[in-house]
């Protein structure tokens, strides 16, 4: 019997290919959103209102991630935006790899943002880089106060979080301040936004940070 | 419930490294995984017995390490466990802390029968 040292990451493989995908990115200027939750929080609502939000200003796409099904990226086409649906048959995340793939058909565009839409699950996307610049996560009020505690290493990872569906705190037993409270405590970094994107309510922060954001990896590859 | 993604990519590497090093049948696979991977061992172990099956690497046993979450403060250059979810320095209470451990899916090393046993 003999023992070999290994000393490998397990994901070293997916890091690798979530390393070439950002420096595609960096090449190209291109700002990239993943945008993770659990199912039903409200990713989709967001990115058709984050659409509307920047469409007239910057050009955009779309990577959609869903288990099965065409639903989402019907809704996101018909706003006029390009979209690529990636079904993973059955996988409860996106990895660098199917990005990887999805990417080959935007070779020709020049993209200032990229908005990646996770499978709806709070566990396993957390785990997996994309090449992302910001993993922006969603928890809509009416999941509950006690989630950041619960599922610690998505608010650890998380850049941002988006507080949606506001406009319901009047008839749930559920306060903002408890899940802001914990979700700082487990990330002091985050950029927290309180929304209701159903009724268009809180946006107007969310689109000044994006422009930011946007601006600032557009105008790094003119500075060089 | 992604297990099964973990192992696959670690079937990849345990096979890679088990023919570099000759091996006629790997014995053990020994993990290190971190308090703050969403990993349920149970779960992993049953998607590694099922890629196994039918390769060198069939009927190897799986020995899972957990580490504990741990942080650094760089104000008080000290190293502590983090317990029930409490991210900040336990000796100043600064919550700027860096992780140190507690993150890793790792494979640590391999048990092998090679060419020569």
């Amino acid at each position: 019997m003999k023992q070999i040292e290994i000393k490998k990451d397990i994901l070293s493989a997916h890091e690798m290919l979530a390393q070439e995908n950002r420096e595609l990115f960096e090449r190209k200027g291109t700002f990239v959103l993943n945008l993770m939750s659990s199912p039903g929080a409200g990713k989709t609502t967001l990115l058709e209102r984050t659409i509307e939000l920047l469409k007239d200003t910057f050009s955009l796409a779309v990577i959609e991630g869903d288990i099965a099904t065409s639903y989402d990226a019907e809704r996101i086409s018909s706003l006029g935006v390009k979209v690529v649906q990636i079904n993973t048959g059955g996988a409860c995340h996106l990895d660098s790899a199917m990005i990887k793939n999805a990417l080959a058909e935007f070779s020709a565009d020049r993209l200032d943002v990229l908005i990646i839409e996770n499978v709806g699950n709070l566990v396993c996307p957390a785990e997996f880089n994309l090449g992302e610049d910001a993993k922006v996560m969603i928890l809509s009020v009416t999941e509950g106060e006690d989630k950041p505690f619960k599922y610690p290493l998505m608010f650890r990872i998380a850049r941002v979080l988006i507080i949606n569906k506001v406009d319901l705190l009047p008839y749930i037993d559920c306060s903002t301040k408890r899940i802001i409270r914990d979700a700082i405590s487990l990330n002091p970094d985050l950029k927290i936004f309180e929304m209701s994107c159903t009724k268009k309510i809180g946006l107007n922060l969310w689109k000044e940070w994006l422009k930011e954001e946007i601006n600032k990896k557009k105008y790094k590859i003119i500075a060089r | 419930m992604h297990e099964y993604s973990i192992a696959q990519s670690m079937m990849q590497i345990v096979l890679a490294e088990a023919k570099k090093a000759k091996a006629r049948k790997v014995v053990k696979v020994s993990l290190k995984i971190g308090d703050l991977a969403g990993i349920f061992p149970d779960s992993l172990s049953f998607c590694f017995d099922l890629l196994a099956k039918d390769t060198i690497v069939e009927g190897a046993a799986l020995i899972i390490e957990k580490v504990p979450l741990r942080g650094y403060c760089p104000h008080c250059n000290k190293v502590f466990l983090i317990k029930d979810n409490q991210y900040l320095c336990q000796h100043c209470g600064n919550l700027n802390i860096e992780l140190t451990t507690g993150r890793e899916l790792q494979i640590d090393h391999l048990e092998i029968e090679d060419e020569a046993n």
